[in-house]
């Protein structure tokens, strides 16, 4: 119970929010060193995505509740 | 490279880091939710006006995240500690047994905040002194938005020499300046020169801050010998031993304010009652309920194991060469923007070497004064769980905005929008650019958190800029590891990690407000000294 309330806070949120930036940072390493562009891309939209979870958060989806 | 340095370039490699001041200082933006709009704006910038593929901003972002792993290691290990502590109300016998030893609660002030700091700074760095020092001063019953300035301020002086001086070595490399070479002792003692009277100057601050002029005339005596003490000394080492002239002062200051409280003019209980830094009542209620059985010398275990690891690991040099053998580092293929700006390709690329990281030191001391705590009683059962999941939990907001922070830096870094912003700065201004090469360092370092980095920035560019105006390289090159180390004050990744200690994240905005209005003045100041320098010349 406890565990499902941190996921919902915006700690929660933000360790979700890493651990995407990480899985972006492996995809580019992979991307650029192998020359795959495309999973370069995906990697670098998954770092940008999560970055700006705590804005999006705190500016548009806490202001609007 | 062929970017065009004009004003339109200029002003949208500097357009993130407005942003960022503005929204933080203004619109009170926590660095967490200004740092992505920063990195935004630097990508757009960078694609649109600065002609880089998404690769080379992908790569970089890839680099700044490695860079970040780096820091968030400090982090993570610096806030468990903390946790320890505060587990086992560490800090509120620290708080007790340093008022006895120390019952003239100014100096306790200054021990807390200024001399210890400069004291983790020789060996840690890497804004240690930060998350470690809040909670101590919040344990002494300082307001935490002072508990993060006091230790920013008192940690700033140990930037370049401190860490055994591996910001200066990376300014000496990056300016070509060769290991004892005529040039390379008078560039350190610019830098020495200028930064001694920035830490009597922060000396003078603290205590401006606690009471006023009569603070300070009450606290003066103890400056200037401390000051005298750490300051002078490095500027006297500068000159024999770089990597020593920080640490073996700051360790030399620590023992003298202690033996400063048995003097006359400190031994009895003074303090100033209306004191704005300090929330006496808050703590005074809070300290009723500290374990009786626990000493000061127990209370600290933690930060003495954290000393002695440091010491012996950084200072034994066939130790520290062993445990540096086992390194991880990245490889980077080179990236070129449309205007020729080239990022080499790296085999290794910011190798980390795990069991001389201060992350691995600060880790061990936590864990092991963990279970000493445990083995007296002074942490209960489910102590530990609590203790782990505490420290994940309150590095995640500062962690993210670190990320979004050297990830910035990385991009403007590498798409040349760093360099436009220099060039420009010195271009436009001719001569006068002395009077801004400080600020050069202190933007460096607001950038990448570290006065290093800023020195392998800014080193060759300070240099190459000297030169092209005929004037003596060395104060120019002190000026710039001076303004970066009093730039690690103004630091967003350095100020976050004390909001994230003393539990006022969120607060970054108010702290940079304070400190910018310490620390442009000083810049302004040692360009002007530099100035005058080159026209006696």
């Amino acid at each position: 119970m406890e565990e499902k309330r941190f996921w919902k806070t915006k700690a929660g949120g933000l360790t979700l929010a890493f651990l995407v930036t990480m899985v972006g940072f492996v995809l580019i390493l992979i991307g650029v060193n192998r020359e795959i562009n495309g999973l370069t891309i995906l990697g670098l939209t998954a770092v940008v995505a999560a970055m700006l979870y705590s804005p999006v958060r705190v500016f548009l989806l806490e202001k609007r509740q | 490279m062929n970017i065009p340095v004009n004003f339109f370039m200029w002003i949208m490699a500097f357009l993130p880091i407005v942003v960022l001041i503005v929204l933080m200082i203004r619109f009170r933006w926590g660095a967490t939710e200004a740092a992505p709009i920063g990195l935004l704006i630097t990508i757009f910038s960078g694609v649109m006006f600065y002609k880089a593929d998404l690769t080379l901003i992908a790569a970089e972002s890839a680099k700044g995240i490695w860079n970040a792993i780096v820091i968030l290691l400090i982090i993570w290990t610096a806030i468990l500690m903390y946790q320890v502590g505060d587990e086992a109300k560490a800090f509120l016998v620290i708080r007790n047994g340093m008022s006895k030893l120390l019952p003239n609660e100014l100096m306790l002030v200054l021990a807390m905040g200024w001399i210890f700091e400069s004291f983790l700074q020789g060996i840690t760095g890497f804004g240690v002194p930060v998350a470690v020092g809040a909670p101590l001063l919040i344990g002494i019953g300082v307001r935490p938005m002072y508990a993060v300035i006091i230790p920013l301020l008192g940690q700033a002086w140990g930037n370049t020499f401190g860490t055994l001086a591996a910001a200066w070595d990376a300014l000496a490399v990056s300016a070509g300046l060769d290991v004892g070479s005529k040039h390379y002792f008078a560039a350190a003692l610019w830098a020495a020169a200028f930064l001694f009277v920035w830490d009597a100057f922060t000396g003078v601050i603290i205590c401006w801050f606690y009471g006023k002029a009569k603070a300070i005339k009450k606290g003066l005596p103890a400056i200037a010998v401390l000051a005298l003490v750490q300051g002078g000394g490095e500027l006297v080492l500068s000159q024999i031993n770089t990597t020593l002239s920080n640490f073996l002062p700051s360790v030399l200051s620590l023992v003298i304010i202690l033996l400063m409280g048995r003097m006359k003019a400190y031994r009895e209980p003074w303090s100033i009652e209306e004191s704005p830094i300090m929330a006496r009542g808050e703590t005074q209620e809070a300290a009723m309920e500290y374990p009786r059985d626990m000493s000061l010398v127990q209370a600290f275990v933690p930060y003495f194991l954290l000393s002695a690891l440091t010491i012996v690991v950084l200072t034994v040099t066939p130790i520290y060469q062993f445990l540096g053998r086992f390194s991880v580092g990245l490889s980077f293929p080179e990236t070129k923007t449309g205007y020729g700006y080239i990022n080499a390709a790296a085999e290794n690329y910011a190798p980390l070497a795990p069991f001389t990281h201060a992350g691995t030191f600060l880790f061990l001391s936590a864990v092991i004064g963990l279970l000493y705590y445990k083995k007296h009683g002074w942490i209960g059962q489910g102590g530990t769980k609590a203790i782990f999941a505490r420290s994940i939990a309150m590095t995640m907001p500062s962690g993210m905005a670190v990320v979004g922070l050297v990830i910035m830096s990385k991009i403007m870094g590498g798409t040349g929008q760093t360099v436009v912003l220099a060039q420009g700065i010195a271009g436009v201004l001719g001569n006068k650019y002395l009077i801004l090469a400080p600020f050069i360092g202190l933007l460096g370092t607001f950038m990448t958190g570290s006065n290093m980095s800023s020195n392998i920035l800014f080193g060759d560019f300070q240099m190459t800029t000297a030169n092209l105006l005929h004037v003596n390289a060395a104060p120019v090159l002190g000026a710039q590891t001076a303004g970066g180390a009093v730039g690690s004050a103004v630091s967003p990744s350095k100020i976050i990690l004390g909001t994230t200690t003393a539990n006022i994240l969120g607060k970054e905005g108010d702290v940079l407000k304070i400190m910018l209005l310490i620390t442009i003045p000083t810049t302004i100041l040692i360009g002007l000294v530099i100035f005058a320098a080159a026209g006696l010349r």
